[in-house]
């Protein structure tokens, strides 16, 4: 009889086997002639690349092809979930058009410009009102709170531009509301952020924008336009596939460290690490002394303490104001400015090339 | 507000027609050049002036204070390398040793891209150029050439490089068969992947030639990594330090590996009757591939279980020393 560690070793190579062939996928050799809604850049010149050279591509590793499929476990659980949900909802909704296909034309009407297939619709029908919903998992949109942080983070942004484009089409097609809702999934209950295409400029002005860089790709793929300029935010540049391969951008690293030789900058910056050690040994018996804002100091409540029988160590109530603002209250009025901050660490260069 | 020999980077400016300004009594107090300017960091090699100009050494000893000038940039140079250093990581070395046990770190491309920005490096196409890499043939090779002037606009430097990949190198991407499929150590390369590779190189060469991390001795690498978890230990190992299998052996091979080698090994050496010689040819004949290729001369090169299991299987079929032999009766 087989071992435990052989029967479980099958097991393993049987699992990675399934996952290849359900999920399996190899980079197309030739050209095509649209573009899938799930992998529209912020680079049009990458749309155009994407469509000329697919084979730029690299194969998904078989950990990738197995996120795939997880995704797709949680899209047919959280798919069946609404079912249940749809009843219990005040104003009920029943769920349609799921795995729906859209394909989303150029403004003739009649180049496709993208296709794609959209989770499936909620149908308030005592409120008349439908509403398109995507469902999202995984690692990118597990600190996703907002829809300021989907617009922040570079995975997160493709999931708008995909929906919005989706949403953006319909209307103009006459069809749709232009409403939607991400539900991603995540240990414990999933976060839900509305869209509204006609509320919130950012996504028209990112829909508008989308399609008009797919407008371009597509006419470029056929040889009716040039191909889009390349991306100035080298940023994306990094994570292209294109890069070196069918799209050669000028390398550029930037302006290279900045040069301060001012003996005054100098001198702060070295008392700066100097009383960086005191300076942490001082906040730390302060803490323990006083406390913070997590934890009560040793003598809070003790007007007097005598310490050692060398310290007298006094304390006493007084006013403090505070402000307890709900939390609805606080989401409403956040703003992450995304260069809100400068960090900033300095390391003395201790050893030179000479010693 | 600005004022001329404030710093250690005095203005330059009757000398050269550069200027080398420093603001003062600003929280931004900083040094700025109009355009990147040899004289602001003269490094005492290469070609840091550009044509036409007054050399930068005879416009510097024009100043009064030209030796401290000088020495300050030379100061800044050398900080900006230790700078460099430190960003890197071990892993983004490369050492070698040569016969004289002297040990030598060059910098790889991950190194170059962290780096990079450090010295302000660009890379440009050569004029009437774009920077695609060019096809090419060397030695009936496909290849692709890229040739460009790469610069630092830190360092004032510019220099014109060349960087080529051949199909025939390894790790330069995927390849295909006849068919155009992606095979694993096919025959041809595939181009796009070929291309990147050169724009890799180009980049990286020029990190390299510019800054002057071609070579960087083990202990300089040590010393500015000294109060961190950093060490050269932990770099890679490359010429000099033993064979290829047996340097990824060595960091590779464990646990059931290790074992089921030692067991093929002494199981060699048992059908051989102990003679070493005979065992190692053994080996090698076990497991050279059918181009002759991966020949091991010891068992202690084996990276993985299936290794030891298929050279296993052909010690079996081995015509010598196979199982069909070793069931023979003495005088048989």
């Amino acid at each position: 009889m087989s071992k435990i560690q052989d029967l479980t070793a099958a097991l393993g190579e049987a699992w990675v086997e399934n996952t290849r062939r359900v999920k399996g996928w190899k980079p197309r050799q030739g050209p095509r002639d649209y573009l899938t809604a799930s992998n529209l850049s912020e680079c049009g010149r990458a749309m155009a690349l994407d469509l000329l050279h697919p084979e730029d591509n690299p194969p998904f590793d078989d950990d990738t092809l197995e996120r795939f499929y997880r995704g797709d476990d949680a899209e047919t659980a959280k798919n069946a979930r609404l079912h249940q949900v749809g009843m219990l909802c005040r104003p009920p909704f029943k769920v349609h058009g799921q795995q729906r296909e859209v394909e989303i034309f150029a403004r003739d009407g009649k180049t496709l410009l993208i296709r794609g297939k959209v989770e499936g619709t909620l149908e308030f029908y005592t409120e008349r009102l439908e509403i398109d919903y995507e469902i999202k998992s995984g690692q990118a949109v597990a600190h996703v709170e907002t829809l300021d942080d989907m617009l922040r983070g570079y995975w997160t942004r493709k999931y708008v531009r995909q929906f919005v484009s989706y949403l953006y089409a319909q209307v103009r097609g006459g069809r749709g509301s232009g409403l939607g809702v991400f539900i991603l999934d995540r240990p414990g209950l999933p976060v839900l952020i509305p869209l509204d295409l006609a509320e919130d400029g950012r996504l028209l002005e990112l829909a508008e924008r989308t399609l008009t860089a797919a407008e371009w790709a597509v006419e470029a793929r056929f040889d009716a336009r040039e191909l889009p300029p390349f991306a100035t935010d080298q940023g994306l540049c990094r994570r292209c596939v294109h890069l070196g391969k069918s799209c050669h951008p000028p390398i550029d690293f930037g302006p290279g460290a900045h040069i301060d030789d001012d003996p005054v900058a100098a001198a702060m910056v070295a008392e700066y690490l100097e009383t960086k050690e005191p300076s942490t040994r001082h906040e730390r018996a302060k803490r323990f002394l006083f406390g913070d804002a997590k934890k009560p100091g040793r003598y809070r409540s003790h007007p007097l303490a005598l310490v050692a029988g060398e310290y007298i160590v006094e304390g006493e109530w007084g006013p403090y104001t505070r402000y307890e603002i709900p939390e609805e209250i606080k989401e409403k009025h956040k703003v992450v400015d995304p260069k809100g901050q400068w960090k900033t660490t300095v390391t003395k260069l201790a050893s030179t090339a000479k010693d | 507000m600005t004022t001329e020999q404030k710093g250690l980077f005095p203005s330059t400016s009757t000398a050269s027609g550069r200027r080398v300004v420093v603001q003062e009594h600003s929280p931004e107090v900083e040094v700025v050049t109009s355009e990147p300017s040899a004289m602001t960091l003269y490094t005492g090699g290469g070609a840091i002036s550009p044509q036409g100009e007054a050399p930068p050494v005879a416009a510097l000893a024009m100043l009064e204070n030209a030796l401290q000038i000088t020495e300050r940039m030379a100061q800044v140079v050398s900080s900006l390398r230790v700078a460099a250093i430190k960003m890197t990581d071990p892993v983004d070395w490369v050492l070698s040793m040569d016969k004289q046990k002297n040990e030598a770190a060059m910098l790889t491309a991950s190194g170059a891209q962290k780096i990079a920005s450090l010295y302000g490096i660009q890379l440009s196409p050569l004029e009437g150029a774009t920077l695609e890499p060019q096809r090419a043939q060397i030695n009936g090779k496909l290849a692709f050439v890229l040739q460009c002037t790469a610069s630092s606009r830190l360092l004032g430097r510019s220099i014109e490089i060349e960087a080529t990949r051949r199909e025939d190198e390894e790790f330069t991407g995927r390849a295909t068969d006849e068919k155009g499929d992606f095979k694993f150590n096919a025959d041809h390369a595939f181009e796009p992947d070929l291309k990147k590779a050169v724009r890799t190189l180009a980049i990286t060469t020029a990190v390299r030639e510019l800054v002057g991390l071609k070579n960087v001795s083990r202990q300089e690498l040590d010393s500015c990594w000294l109060g961190t978890t950093k060490s050269t230990e932990r770099c890679r190992f490359g010429h000099g330090y033993g064979t290829s299998q047996d340097r990824s052996a060595a960091g590779v091979a464990e646990g059931d590996v290790k074992i089921k080698a030692k067991e093929l090994g002494d199981e060699i050496l048992r059908r051989v009757g102990g003679d070493t010689d005979a065992a190692k040819t053994v080996l090698r004949e076990i497991t050279v591939n059918k181009d002759g290729k991966y020949a091991r001369d010891s068992v202690a090169q084996f990276t993985k279980v299936e290794q030891v299991e298929w050279a296993a299987e052909r010690l079996k079929k081995h015509p010598v020393f196979g199982d069909a032999s070793q069931r023979r009766e003495p005088g048989e």
